[in-house]
């Protein structure tokens, strides 16, 4: 029996649409006026635009809603778009990996819901516009014990919920790179805006007349306020994007270890990571989160998950975010339950070596800011310039040295019977602990700098989407025992550690010479 | 040429090594094998090529753009004359840092003069193995050996074989491959029987059959 989608869909795409539009509409007026123009003009264009495309979208939609059919039968779920021409689109039920819900503000109006599902693949995506809410969650419910997500459940007494959203997420969201960005961002788009309306003139006396006056101080006052307003306005929005993404957040984890996330305050999403996909988890805290004692939580999962991306971000894994800075303690407790407590023991830190690196790093910084500030300052040569090139020099290190203590104290790696756990960053800290099936191979990275003081950057290569976990600056020694535990197949390279040692062997400037002799006898 | 190829590809045990690890306590010797000896006319000939590129490039610049000529033609010069050492030099210092070797368990390489790189994908893990040949390195008899794993960051490649040696490396590491049971494959807990100790310990607990396979 094939099904068709609501027939309520082309009112809520109107809906929706017109939300847009007027949204924009509002932006369009207030430029329209700062220009000058007469009300009628201003008012009347946008509004007939407006109630223009609403007509469009929702003719559109009518008429997409009558040529779509789908059917789900037990082994497969197919899709069929007929005007004139035919499309299909076929999904075996046993090769779905995801099934996702989503709805917009205008189809939660009319209760309805998309569905997206996923087959793993980056083309394999399936998505069925606006079905009635009940019946959304039916077939989510059927394609996922089709394909054998739901079933394959054994006691585990780590599932169940994980976390749920709370106001108090709220104070993390200010202090995050994205508040800088935000407020720019808001100052830039109201030049940008007033300049298509030939209004920047208009805005310029506007934020001019916020303290009044002219002259040097006064200038310098108007940068620092309008800083000050423009970090405002991004803490603002940068809460208001923690709360649309994550309001009414449920994290959710399935006996067999499948995580289901729903989040979204007007966009609600729903994703679904199966459990055989899950290779670990990620604990990411960046300087701010750090400061307020705040992480985030992302996993570590094999092919498409995620929310409503369409799998078009290469490589990056920010769909694989289970949780958004959240107090410690409970991105601890989320990702013990993903990965096991591994986080509760110690980490082994890397040798002085590496300390010493970062410090030699940092001082290397140090002068070469020196080296660029100093001259310029000389070139220009007025108090000021001094006095700025002085203050960035000391604080920028500061920065230098900072970060080399702290990227040095963010140093560890551990392997325990099943995970493979690396830390470091000083920025932005990342502790990730990968199960060690999910790992295809390894990888060994020596720099000349390195090489002296006997380091070496490992790297565990992983099919997940986030390509391959990296600690830099394990000792030699450390490096060969992670690896014959791990990895028992680089017993092959080893070389029995003996009393006889020739220092320097298999480390020359041109390795390759000392092979052992009796081999490279091809073409000579 | 390469008269050893036979005995190259039967000579895959663990020898005893032969060299006691360095005091630093870095105790891996490179892999053994080392990359054919006409990579050396092959790998200069690109480098002749692609400085051809870049000299024919800046020389038709300085043709259309006649006010900087003093300055195009000079660089051309520049870089006619660095190619000559280069196109010398290099191809020689890549044969003697490109190693590589194939155990039963894995494969490795060890590419790189100062930033030093050691790879290796375990055969458990291995999906495809593909064997190519390029114009060029037709030219050389020569072909690449592409080992493909679900690893998001490349597969491991050893460029600059003979094509009896690469068709033959082709055939025993699919061979190897299909001897072991992909370590992906075992269901949790229970990996396969048949799987070494090497294998096991690197692939217990997975499930779900090839799914890493979606994950590149």
């Amino acid at each position: 029996m094939r099904q068709r989608p609501d027939s309520r869909t082309a009112a809520a795409d109107a809906l929706a649409a017109f939300g847009t539009l007027a949204a924009g509409a509002i932006g369009v007026i207030i430029g329209v006026r700062l220009a000058g123009l007469s009300w009628l003009a201003a008012v009347g264009v946008p509004l007939a635009g407006v109630l223009f495309g609403t007509v469009v979208v929702g003719a559109l939609s009518a008429i997409t809603v009558r040529c779509t059919s789908f059917a789900v039968t037990d082994d497969r779920i197919d899709r069929e778009f007929r005007l004139g021409v035919r499309h299909r689109q076929l999904a075996p039920v046993r090769r779905i990996r995801s099934v996702e819900l989503s709805a917009n503000p205008a189809q939660r109006v009319f209760g309805l819901a998309d569905v997206h599902i996923g087959t793993g693949q980056r083309t394999g995506r399936l998505s069925l516009h606006s079905l009635r809410r009940p019946e959304a969650e039916s077939l989510r419910h059927k394609l996922l014990r089709g394909s054998g997500l739901v079933e394959s459940a054994t006691a585990d007494q780590r599932s169940g919920e994980l976390a749920r959203f709370r106001w108090s997420w709220l104070r993390f969201a200010q202090l995050s790179f994205w508040t800088p960005l935000l407020g720019a961002g808001a100052v830039g788009i109201s030049f940008r805006v007033a300049d298509w309306f030939n209004a920047d003139a208009e805005l310029w006396r506007w934020y001019s007349r916020l303290p009044g006056g002219a002259g040097w101080a006064d200038g310098a006052l108007l940068v620092v306020i309008a800083v000050l307003v423009a970090l405002l306005i991004g803490a603002v929005a940068a809460t208001a994007l923690v709360l649309e993404n994550w309001w009414n957040c449920r994290l959710v984890r399935d006996p067999d270890g499948t995580l289901r996330l729903t989040r979204g305050l007007l966009n609600q999403r729903s994703s679904t990571v199966d459990g055989s996909r899950v290779r670990g988890a990620m604990l990411v805290e960046p300087l701010g989160a750090r400061l307020q004692g705040a992480a985030r939580v992302q996993a570590l999962a094999v092919g498409a998950v995620g929310g409503n991306d369409n799998g078009s971000d290469g490589g990056s894994s920010s769909a694989d975010l289970l949780l958004p800075e959240v107090a410690r303690p409970l991105a601890i407790r989320a990702m013990a339950a993903i990965v096991g407590p591994v986080l509760a023991e110690p980490l082994q830190p890397h040798p002085p070596a590496a300390r010493r690196r970062r410090w030699v790093r940092a001082v290397a910084g140090a002068v070469v800011s020196a080296a660029v500030l100093l001259p310029v300052a000389l070139v220009i040569d007025r108090a000021a310039a001094w006095v700025v090139a002085a203050a960035a020099l000391v604080v920028l290190s500061g920065a230098y040295g900072w970060s080399a203590a702290t990227g040095y104290r963010s140093l560890g790696h551990l392997l325990t019977d099943r995970y493979v756990i690396f830390r470091s960053g000083a920025w932005s800290r990342r502790t990730s602990a990968l199960q060690r099936c999910g790992v295809v191979g390894w990888q060994l990275r020596r720099s000349p700098l390195q090489r002296r003081a006997r380091l070496v950057t490992l790297t565990a290569l992983t099919s997940t989407r986030t390509p391959a976990l990296t600690v830099p600056d394990a000792s030699n020694a450390q490096a060969q025992r992670l690896l014959l535990a791990a990895a028992p197949y680089w017993r092959a390279l080893a070389v029995e550690p003996s009393a006889g040692t020739q220092p320097g062997a298999g480390l020359g400037p041109v390795p390759g010479a000392d092979v052992g002799g009796t081999t490279i006898t091809a073409g000579k | 040429m390469n008269t050893d190829k036979s005995g190259h590809a039967e000579n895959t045990d663990i020898e005893v090594p032969t060299r006691a690890a360095s005091t630093d306590g870095w105790a891996l010797r490179p892999p053994r094998e080392p990359v054919d000896r006409r990579c050396l006319p092959w790998w200069s000939c690109q480098l002749v090529v692609a400085a051809a590129v870049v000299v024919l490039m800046l020389l038709g610049a300085a043709w259309f753009i006649p006010a900087a000529r003093a300055w195009l033609l000079p660089a051309a010069a520049v870089a006619a004359v660095l190619a000559i050492p280069a196109v010398i030099v290099v191809p020689r210092v890549l044969m003697r840092v490109h190693r590589w070797e194939v155990t039963d368990e894995a494969v490795f390489t060890r590419t790189g003069l100062l930033w030093q790189q050691w790879r290796a994908a375990p055969l458990s893990r291995v999906q495809t193995v593909d064997t190519d040949r390029g114009p060029l390195q037709r030219l050389f008899r020569l072909a690449t050996v592409t080992v493909t794993t679900a690893s998001a960051k490349g597969p491991v490649r050893i460029e600059a074989l003979d094509w009896a040696r690469a068709e033959e490396l082709a055939h025993r590491l699919t061979r190897l491959t299909e001897q072991r049971p992909a370590a992906d494959d075992a269901a949790a807990g229970a990996a396969g029987s048949a799987a070494s100790s090497a294998v096991a310990a690197d692939g217990p607990g997975m499930a779900g059959p090839g799914d890493d396979r979606d994950g590149t």
